[in-house]
């Protein structure tokens, strides 16, 4: 696993797990409304990162099927998070590729939909937004104001 | 015609410390549910060679529950100019100490200062930087509150008018500011985001410096905007306020929609559940008020808007927007003391959600 790779799926897994931590109203009802359904996320060449939320922490794995397969580069995934695109403009565009059964996908957007919003109450995750744009991923969160993600 | 004595500089540098602190006004009424909320908010005009605005705001949101008193202090800078850029940042208390009383607020490494009868801005953040001396050019209007129902209520004072100099770097460029026209104003008090609340607030202070007019208006309403809660238009001549107009005095209209592409968002993953570019920010906006002596009329056009995405305290799935809204303004009419026709580039904020 390439150091790029292994950072994001940690990154990844601090992001669920801050949520989970510091906005669990949210994070409950993002596992209610994904289920069993699995996730598996390809970004640039890192290997496939796979969500499931019936078990763990940890709930991000090395994985190679999910029921939502979702491909897109580092550079389109770094454009959603500056709010520079939408998910809806990704997938039409063909920046953001999607395959899954219709009623898997929506069951997963409200889920994200969920997580979002547990996200921008959760006071923690603005520096580990900020550290997703350091370089080298692995950046220390700032001492002074973080970015509100 | 009245004439009116402008107030002299020693009479502001010695009010405005003592009306525009911190309230930091924490009581029983405060909890998680409904947290004290305060802020500062500074408006500058970028010269007419380079038209834009920048929007500084300090806002400190404290709560009581039984794990104790908690503090959190957010730092938003914004900029339009060709394009909106800005950032929001978060600090404890301990990166961000609030004294009582007093104006002076470090964030990081950006304060805001109060010094011989200016403010003193320091902005330091990734989307800008700024350092600014704003020198207001009349006394603060008493605090003002409305009643929100149910013991919540926002209060607050205005600077409607202050001279800025200093420079601001928008990403490469720096642009430097003498004698531009400057907003503050300071609001404080205990309500909950997303409760049936919403607002339009703007301002028009001329291109020239020396045109000694300015206009102020404000609207609180239900969040349907059905119900008016409060609106008021204060105008002021060279720093001295000139009249108020209040409630049946005034009428307000909003017309069309502001449209365009999906708005610059703070913060930005906030975009990702509001990825249509509706905002409830209108086309145009007017307002007319009458008294037995005086007459305002204002005329606003939408040019271009950001959206502020603010989480609900009611609704946790749900957010509260504000959309600060670059445009041009007019405001013409006549007072006991002169007739007035001012325009400009400004900012009106549209609170919906």
């Amino acid at each position: 696993m390439d150091s790029g790779g292994q950072s994001l799926s940690t990154q990844l897994e601090d992001a669920l797990a801050i949520v989970a931590r510091e906005a669990p109203l949210h994070f409950a009802r993002m596992r209610r409304q994904v289920g069993e359904l699995t996730a598996l996320i390809r970004v640039g060449e890192a290997p496939p990162m796979k969500l499931l939320f019936t078990e763990g922490p940890p709930w991000v794995r090395p994985g190679a099927t999910g029921s939502v397969e979702v491909s897109l580069s580092r550079a389109d995934l770094a454009r959603l998070l500056r709010g520079e695109l939408t998910i809806d403009e990704g997938i039409v565009s063909g920046a953001v590729q999607v395959r899954s059964q219709v009623d898997h996908l929506l069951r997963w957007f409200d889920g994200l939909a969920s997580w979002l919003h547990g996200a921008l109450r959760s006071p923690s995750l603005p520096a580990l937004h900020h550290q997703f744009f350091s370089t080298g991923q692995t950046t220390p969160v700032r001492p002074k104001g973080n970015l509100t993600c | 015609m009245t004439t009116l004595l402008p107030p002299g500089p020693g009479a502001i540098a010695r009010a405005v410390p003592r009306i525009d602190g911190w309230r930091c006004a924490v009581d029983a009424r405060t909890t998680p549910a409904t947290t004290f909320k305060e802020w500062m908010h500074f408006c500058v005009a970028l010269p007419r060679e380079t038209p834009g605005h920048l929007l500084i705001n300090v806002n400190v949101t404290e709560c009581r529950s039984p794990a104790g008193h908690q503090r959190q202090c957010r730092l938003i800078a914004m900029a339009i100019r060709d394009h909106w850029r800005g950032s929001i940042e978060t600090f404890s208390p301990n990166t961000a100490p609030v004294r009582p009383g007093a104006i002076d607020i470090d964030l990081g490494d950006s304060s805001v200062r109060w010094r011989d009868g200016a403010f003193e801005l320091e902005v330091r953040c990734e989307a800008l930087s700024a350092r600014l001396r704003l020198s207001p050019v009349s006394l603060p209007t008493v605090a003002t509150r409305v009643s929100l129902g149910g013991g919540q209520g926002i209060e607050w004072v205005v600077l409607p008018r202050l001279e800025v100099t200093g420079w601001i770097d928008l990403g490469d460029q720096r642009i430097t500011l003498r004698r531009a026209l400057g907003y503050h104003d300071h609001n404080w008090g205990h309500f909950r985001w997303g409760n049936d609340l919403a607002w339009e607030w703007g301002f028009v202070n001329p291109v020239d410096a020396d045109d000694p007019w300015t206009a102020v208006f404000v609207r609180i309403s239900d969040g349907a905007r059905i119900r008016t809660l409060s609106q008021a238009a204060l105008l002021w001549h060279e720093g001295s306020l000139v009249t108020t107009f209040q409630d049946r005095q005034i009428r307000m209209d909003l017309g069309g929609i502001h449209g365009g592409q999906r708005p610059f968002t703070l913060p930005a993953a906030a975009s990702l559940l509001m990825p249509g570019a509706s905002s409830g920010v209108p086309a145009h906006f007017s307002l007319e008020a009458h008294s037995q002596s005086d007459d305002l009329f204002v005329q606003f056009a939408s040019l271009s808007k950001a959206r502020v995405a603010i989480p609900s305290d009611v609704d946790p799935f749900r957010l509260v927007v504000l959309n600060e809204t670059f445009g041009h303004a007019r405001a013409h009419g006549k007072t006991s003391v002169g007739s007035f026709d001012i325009s400009g580039l400004t900012m009106m904020e549209f609170v919906r959600g």
